[in-house]
């Protein structure tokens, strides 16, 4: 009878536990107190950034400036410093999801699909909007009824830029300078405006880098820490896809090509190290240790380049491919302000989207820390280019141009820079990147145990049906 | 004759002195080789985070120790990252989970070694068996539940399990309380104490050296936890000092930059280097008073 | 009749003692693990299916369409074995990190060394720094550029940061380097409380050093020895902080649990993760019971 009694009661307890488990299992419920208009009349809008301790004093700087200009509204920040516990966050949200967050555009599509964003483009002005560069915010347009990302009719606007990136090539002219003299090379520093040929490029490496600089400048020169994979690929007019990410491109000739092209780095010019020793150095740390003349950079980089590097240097577009029709093509990408789609304050929180994004003091800050380049047309042409009001005297890179003409596309026949968005941006997930690189690294494209050709057409099969996966992932 | 075997006597003397020698040299020579290599990653970090970066990663030349101790690292890391935050969070962790969780663990384990219980070896074995199920296959509900209960980058998905008492720990006291004899507790029993009584008035103070000895431990379990709190805490102002040490080797700036970094592994153990130096005794003695049977 | 309520009070005492930590093994335990199981049979998608669980569960249900996926979907199942074969290998540092301790417990247990305090205290460090702070330190003496293990090697070149397989020799060795302090600590306690009698005894026979410690220590040891390897085996088999921290993912490094956080959670399949986790935890539950039921063939018992 006892024993009976107590195993109830234990079995009972184990139950109700499990169950008080289960009915709260669902991150679904609603938050009790949720954000909204507080006692005294003020609307509250819970934001949630993600970035380094200096962007947090920026941002608090931004918020409270949006609140003495708008009183009504009081925001609540939440500041993030980890980008992988930041995605968790915002994936188990659930309901709660905040009032606006930023959120990196390689996750675009899988939040736009699940309806999780609001179409922000009822409460935002066309003439806003115009201000900005299009390709900084024409990718968050998208129809959820055909799964097409960009803007087209019937397409809703889902965010607004955070910045835009580019992805650009930068050198160290000291070093450019001492091992040209060391090998009597007097073509001067590459053109902001003319961008070098994939061969071009390996060649003046070859020049600069060899036996003779490896003796007399230092013995662990490089041209380059590591090439990027996107920049080489866009700038030979190949693609990872087609334009809807339906179909696998990675077998065409120009996309092996400039696959080849940066194995030949390595391989051919000794110009790049390995990839073991990219294992224990990466590009970054090259080039910042003055060990490597070239690297890739983004605006954000400014930063940290004006306190650390005790060197000169400036920017240049990236490399283009010999192929037809190739155009040196960066990747430009970043993060978007969204706002979320179960907002009790919707007007309130595209007003401090908005207000992120295109706010002139906002964005001159940005610029002015080295953080970001503007958003806004009109300041990042005139302003920020010429720097018009000082706030970059004396500071690289000189061709700051570089940047925009990334990111304002081709405007005419003399433009020969643009920009691109990153491949991630337009697939439901980003794994399928990591195992494309786990899978040329495993198959020895970096050491030349195959070619580019033959590792894409092995693995080609393997890629379509990743595409195929997320396509089934979407709606 | 008995010359011969006085000889023989001394030669085997001789020959027991020398291999004692050679036993003892070869004894030394490994401990001393082993302690060194114990200690020279330690001093290497230690002398890395007093170097400029270009000194510690250059790639041409090592060496031991910098050229000139670069002391404004440490300056650096600290006004860099909130050192301070982390070891507050973290000592918040500890003082809330410990007393509690220990008490709570302590009474459990005075249960099932002391006490009448139907059923006692089934529950003793089924909490046990909570020690083999992986973290990780608990960890996505437990944060979805934590999420839904609003405590993500709040210290609570840290301190509430904790609450409901360490199983190892528990299994530890059990095996102890059993080498404590039942006669005290009767005689308690009979002088009309209840058995709560019996727990905190007799068997926690008898617990003595095991209960610090498990203090320290699970205190430096806690200490250096990584994996949930960096999971649970992503905002600067709930950072523990490990998640805040994980953030320093990838956080804008001091990513690349070695001898930050190492200043930051230093300045991180540090307060917990102290406390072991201090109380080495409960680390490394109490062990062996705690019970394991030989 | 007096005795039998005396005997229910305990009983209800008992009970109330232990039911924290039940409603803490219910909650923290059995309730996750539930809930591991019920994903590992849906698609959940977190970013999609943010509704209650429950409420969607039939939506969601693909039955065992996930395990399926791990053992022979293109995209996942090479890299799940891939997973479990360099979590086994792995493993090998519990053995040796045991074998190591063993071998400085015995050189340590003995009165006459000098300094045999501070040996310990040097031995048993690692077990009390952070893994963060060890796995960056340890990273940084593999570098082959500019590590102190090459620079004592003489600049052989090992590429041990990229390589496969020398990725999983760095990490054994820094995890014996690092666990060795700890089974030093069990076998040197285990060994104080060896009665001396037994070495007495063979003093009379004549045994030497050696003898001695194979005859009587050893034997008695296993206890612990088997403690140690039930709990090395089942941490080795939740191995994360190496693959993440140390190895950076490197392929030659990915264990079941990066496996599990990065594939599953990651790409956000909590099905595949969950389904991982299961079997992960089928597995050590199976090799805990099997370690147990071999264990009286070995281990010494008085």
């Amino acid at each position: 009878m006892k024993k009976t009694n107590l195993l109830t009661l234990v079995v009972a307890l184990l139950l109700t536990a499990v169950f008080a488990l289960a009915a709260c299992g669902g991150p679904g419920d609603d938050n009790p107190d949720e954000p909204g208009v507080n006692p005294g009349g003020k609307t509250i809008v819970q934001f949630a950034g993600r970035g380094s301790a200096d962007e947090e004093a920026n941002y608090t700087r931004f918020l409270s400036q949006f609140m003495e200009e708008n009183p009504d509204i009081i925001v609540n920040p939440n500041w993030y410093a980890d980008e992988s516990s930041y995605a968790q966050g915002l994936q188990n949200a659930g309901r709660n999801l905040p009032d606006v967050f930023m959120m990196d555009d390689r996750d675009f599509l899988a939040y736009v699909d699940a309806n999780r964003l609001l179409d922000i483009s009822s409460y935002v002005e066309q003439e806003t909007l115009n201000t900005m560069f299009p390709s900084s915010y024409e990718k968050y347009y998208y129809n959820s009824d055909n799964f097409k990302l960009g803007k087209s009719e019937d397409a809703g606007l889902y965010g607004l830029p955070k910045d835009q990136g580019p992805y650009v090539l930068v050198y160290n002219k000291e070093l450019f300078n001492r091992c040209a003299q060391v090998v009597g090379y007097t073509g001067g520093y590459p053109s902001a405006t003319d961008p070098m040929t994939f061969t071009e490029f390996s060649e003046l490496l070859a020049t600069l880098c060899n036996e003779t600089t490896r003796k007399t400048v230092r013995s662990d020169l490089y041209g380059i820490g590591a090439y990027e994979m996107q920049a080489a690929i866009y700038s030979n007019n190949a693609n990872y896809f087609d334009d809807t990410a339906t179909n696998s491109r990675i077998t065409e000739k120009n996309f092996t090509d400039a696959l080849q092209f940066i194995a030949d780095l390595n391989l051919k010019y000794n110009v790049m190290p390995a990839a073991a020793d990219q294992a224990s150095s990466n590009g970054y740390q090259r080039f910042t240790g003055g060990s490597a003349i070239f690297c890739f950079a983004g605006p954000w980089d400014c930063t940290a380049f004006w306190r650390d590097l005790t060197f000169e240097w400036d920017i240049i577009p990236v490399c283009v491919g010999e192929a037809e029709g190739a155009v040196s093509t960066a990747w430009v990408g970043s993060m978007a302000y969204s706002v979320s789609a179960n907002s009790k304050v919707k007007a309130a929180a595209v007003k401090l989207a908005t207000y992120l994004a295109t706010n002139e003091d906002s964005q001159r800050t940005q610029y002015q820390i080295g953080q970001a380049i503007p958003n806004l047309i009109e300041m990042a042409t005139n302003e920020y280019i010429n720097d018009t009001k000082g706030l970059l005297s004396g500071k690289n890179p000189a061709s700051r141009s570089v940047f925009i003409d990334t990111v304002d596309g081709i405007r005419d026949a003399s433009d020969k820079v643009t920009g691109k968005q990153r491949a991630q941006y337009y697939t439901y997930s980003s794994v399928w990147y990591a195992d494309f690189e786990e899978y040329l690294n495993t198959q020895g494209l970096w050491s030349g145990a195959k070619t580019a050709a033959e590792i894409c057409n092995a693995y080609n099969s393997t890629f379509q049906l990743a595409l195929d996966e997320m396509k089934a992932s979407l709606g | 004759m008995e010359n011969t075997t006085i000889q023989s006597n001394n030669r085997s003397e001789t020959v027991k002195k020398v291999t004692h020698i050679a036993t003892y040299t070869i004894i030394y020579i490994l401990l001393i080789g082993g302690s060194l290599m114990m200690f020279f990653p330690y001093l290497w970090m230690v002398m890395t985070s007093l170097k400029t970066n270009p000194e510690a990663a250059n790639t041409l030349q090592l060496t031991l120790f910098p050229k000139v101790f670069q002391w404004k690292n440490y300056v650096e890391v600290w006004q860099k990252v909130d050192i301070l935050i982390g070891l507050k969070n973290t000592v918040l962790i500890e003082i809330s989970v410990i007393p509690v969780g220990t008490f709570v663990t302590a009474m459990a384990a005075f249960s099932f070694a002391k006490l009448k219980l139907i059923g006692k070896n089934f529950f003793l074995l089924l909490l046990m068996s909570g020690m083999m199920v992986p973290y990780a296959a608990l960890l996505l509900p437990q944060y979805r539940v934590f999420s839904s209960l609003n405590m993500i980058d709040t210290l609570w998905p840290l301190i509430l399990p904790g609450f409901f008492g360490n199983i190892s720990m528990m299994f530890f006291f059990v095996q102890y309380m059993r080498g404590i004899p039942s006669s005290l507790f009767e005689a308690a029993k009979i002088d009309g104490a209840g058995y709560f009584a019996q727990y905190v008035r007799i068997m926690l103070p008898l617990l003595g050296p095991a209960l610090a000895a498990q203090i320290v431990f699970w205190f430096v379990g806690i200490w250096n936890d990584y994996f949930a709190p960096s999971v649970y805490l992503s905002v600067n102002e709930e950072m523990t000092l490990q998640v805040i040490l994980g953030k320093l080797n990838s956080s804008i700036g001091t990513g690349n930059n070695l001898p930050l970094v190492m200043a930051g592994a230093v300045l991180s153990s540090l307060p917990l280097y102290i406390i072991y130096i201090c109380f080495q005794r409960f680390f490394i003695e109490s062990m062996a008073i705690t019970g394991i049977k030989g | 009749m007096k005795r039998s309520k005396l005997d229910r009070k305990e009983h209800i005492a008992a009970f109330l003692f232990i039911l924290i930590p039940l409603i803490g093994f219910a909650l923290f335990t059995v309730g996750s693990m539930f809930f591991s199981f019920m994903y590992s049979f849906t698609k959940l998608n977190p970013i999609k299916h943010y509704d209650p669980f429950f409420s969607i569960i039939g939506d969601i249900w693909v039955g065992f369409d996930k395990y399926k996926d791990l053992f022979t979907h293109e995209l996942h199942s090479e890299r799940f074995f891939r997973a479990i074969g360099n979590t086994l290998v792995l493993l090998l540092s519990v053995p040796l990190g045991m074998l190591a301790g063993l071998l400085v417990a015995a050189l340590l247990n003995n009165r006459k060394i000098v300094g045999s305090k501070i040996m310990r205290m040097l031995f048993y460090l690692p077990a009390v720094s952070s893994a963060v702070a060890m796995n960056l330190l340890w990273r940084f003496v593999f570098n082959h550029e500019y590590g102190l293990i090459n620079m004592l090697l003489h600049n052989t070149g090992l590429k041990w940061l990229d390589d496969y397989a020398l990725i999983k020799t760095a990490i054994i060795f820094k995890n014996v380097w690092g666990g060795l302090g700890g089974t030093m600590i069990m076998y040197l306690a285990g060994m104080l409380n060896i009665s001396r009698d037994y070495y007495e005894a063979a003093d009379i026979d004549g045994a030497n050093g050696l003898q001695k410690f194979f005859r009587i220590t050893f034997p008695m040891l296993t206890p612990i020895t088997f403690y140690l390897l039930i709990v090395g085996v089942i941490g080795g088999l939740q191995s994360y902080v190496d693959s993440d921290v140390f190895a950076q993912g490197n392929v030659g490094a990915q264990t079941i649990v990066y496996f599990i956080w990065k594939r599953g959670i990651g790409e956000w399949n909590y099905g595949l993760a969950s389904a991982a986790s299961v079997l992960l935890s089928v597995v050590i539950m199976a090799v805990t019971i099997v370690q147990f039921r071999f264990s009286n063939r070995w281990v010494f018992e008085e």
